[in-house]
């Protein structure tokens, strides 16, 4: 059943499949990945952690959308997903109350 | 921007794992008009969650208790406006009921205006994992949401696994890794459970779940996995992911394993975030959580508000189950069988007993290097936070996070919350109660959304309906 549900989409300009059903963070662990951001300060790897939309360790960037859920967001037919897994990220940049700098 | 989208409803339920679906289906059942929102794509909470391509695959639903029960509720849903993909982030008293707010699709997010007469909040938990040396690497995941991983998309989060914390979610999860053929390589269990040998009483009436207690030991057992009670985690190893993690007892004994993923559950954090927005009633309970006062028809001190499942204190989905029913039936005004209140007791009493069994490490505050990370999103070490305590007087966990950000990141103190607190308390000696832990952790909005949804909501939100 699942075989033949498969469909494509990117992962940092990629082709990858997927199956109906798989979230983001699925697609990113079949293709063998174990962490796909780093951390803004220390550069730290991550990946997933709680799996349940609580930590947002797992955050994507999808069409152009940044700070995405891997673990919730659903894998759609021809999205374009983009890790970051070689360079530091700062989500918090779009979200409010998170205006300020750490060392600021 | 999205335009915002706007509906009323008698009752809007938060949560669709077995106490939201419960509530839902059966406060539909009475005749009102419900709305049941979830932030996952599908229903199931985390108990029941599955890929739509497993649903009737004999290797997903070998992964799930109560399967039937669940095809059931999903079959009384007819009547029930299924949201999935909402997560919501306000909750705000109206005259005569609530305004929920919600963000539609993870990627799409359209803001979402919901009015209603009542809330059933089944917002359940999530894993609590106690800092360790290794704790961030990435393979270090909770225990519950390895499970999700695998009953979600039959992955494994590895194949040579480790479990390690405390409680019966270890044996759990433990049981569908080696059903899904995973090796697992051991099971450390901080606690010691012959200690439910000293509570006898408390597996009457559940001999349902004694005999799943039995199960999951036979499968460790026939698959050779060693069970380590009393050993905690030691460290966790490896550069850029985990490679080996090392169990220690009391005594300082140590073993070694070499994994590529290692799941913890030190048990767990009820999800109060929204619940709190409006200030219900809330108690400790026996395992240190915060938690939200319901009474025997799962109403909170808040009149409209009703609250099922693990924030009203961790249970299990059985009891989760009962509490969801309770509530959709007092809901639209329909009685509940005294077997039912007596049965949801008999749960109680348990979840009391398994609380006194795996009492969660606390051990940890006085041992975790200073260079080691307390919190993940911005990176605050267990050295900065007793810092703040030593020099600048910081002694409660609303003082480290103004001091030290530990909290302040985007997850808003769910995972470090509680951990934050205890090490105040054993740096300062101040104590704050694990209570205080969850009420720093907490801040509008309940979940980090973008400004284009919270733009949405203040150009409409107060104009009716737009």
């Amino acid at each position: 059943m699942s075989e033949d549900a498969g469909f494509a989409l990117r992962v940092d300009g990629a082709e990858v499949s997927a199956y109906d059903g798989d979230t983001i963070a699925a697609v990113l662990v079949r293709s063998g990945r174990v962490s796909w951001r780093r951390t803004r300060v220390g550069e730290r790897p991550r990946g997933l952690f709680c799996v349940v939309g609580a930590c947002q360790d797992c955050l994507v960037t999808v069409d152009g959308v940044t700070g995405v859920r891997a673990c919730l967001a659903p894998a759609v037919a021809g999205a374009e997903v983009a890790t970051s897994a070689s360079s530091p990220t700062t989500p918090r940049g779009s979200m409010p109350g998170h205006g300020g700098a750490r060392h600021g | 921007m999205a335009e915002t989208e706007r509906a009323e409803y008698h009752v809007v339920v938060i949560g669709a794992g077995p106490s939201g679906l419960a509530a839902a289906a059966e406060a539909a059942a009475g005749g009102l008009r419900v709305a049941l929102l979830d932030q996952n794509a599908r229903v199931g909470g985390a108990y029941w969650r599955h890929s739509p391509a497993h649903l009737d695959d004999t290797a997903g639903v070998a992964l799930h208790h109560d399967w039937t029960t669940f095809r059931r509720l999903l079959a009384r849903l007819d009547g029930v406006d299924v949201r999935t993909e909402h997560t919501v982030w306000g909750l705000e008293g109206l005259d005569g009921g609530f305004r929920v707010r919600a963000s539609s699709g993870e990627v799409s997010r359209v803001p979402v205006v919901l009015d209603t007469a009542s809330v059933v909040v089944a917002t359940g938990t999530h894993d609590r994992v106690s800092p360790f040396p290794g704790w961030t690497l990435p393979g270090v995941l909770g225990a519950g949401g390895g499970q999700a991983l695998l009953k979600g998309t039959l992955l494994p989060p590895g194949s040579r696994v480790a479990l390690a914390g405390s409680g019966p979610l270890l044996l759990v999860v433990a049981d569908g890794l080696l059903r899904s053929g995973v090796e697992v390589v051991a099971v450390a269990e901080a606690g010691h459970p012959m200690a439910y040998g000293l509570h006898p009483g408390a597996w009457s009436g559940l001999t349902a779940r004694s005999r799943e207690a039995v199960s999951y030991a036979a499968t460790l057992a026939r698959h050779r996995v060693p069970y380590l009670a009393g050993h905690r985690i030691e460290a966790a190893h490896g550069t850029d992911r985990v490679e080996r993690v090392t169990f220690a007892t009391r005594r300082g004994r140590t073993r070694g394993y070499v994994i590529d993923a290692l799941l913890v559950s030190d048990g767990f954090t009820p999800q109060l975030e929204l619940l709190l927005q409006v200030e219900p009633d809330t108690r400790i309970d026996g395992d240190g959580s915060l938690v939200v006062m319901v009474d025997q028809q799962q109403r909170t001190s808040v009149p409209g508000l009703l609250a099922t499942g693990e924030v009203t204190g961790v249970g299990g989905a059985s009891l989760a189950l009962l509490e969801g029913f309770v509530a959709g039936r007092s809901l639209s005004g329909r009685s509940v069988d005294p077997a039912v209140l007596r049965r949801i007791g008999v749960h109680r009493r348990f979840a009391g007993t398994m609380h006194a069994v795996h009492r969660p490490r606390t051990e940890w505050s006085d041992s975790l290097p200073d260079d080691e990370l307390v919190c993940r999103c911005e990176e605050v070490t267990a050295g900065e936070v007793r810092a703040a305590c030593r020099d600048l007087g910081v002694d409660d966990a609303r003082g480290a996070k103004l001091m030290t950000r530990a909290g302040m990141g985007l997850c808003q103190g769910r995972v470090c919350g509680r951990a934050v607190a205890d090490l105040v308390a054993s740096t300062s000696g101040a104590g704050p109660g694990p209570g205080e832990a969850a009420r720093a952790g907490y801040r509008h909005p309940a979940f980090p959304v973008p400004l284009s949804v919270l733009a949405g909501d203040a150009l409409h939100g107060t104009h009716g309906q737009g």
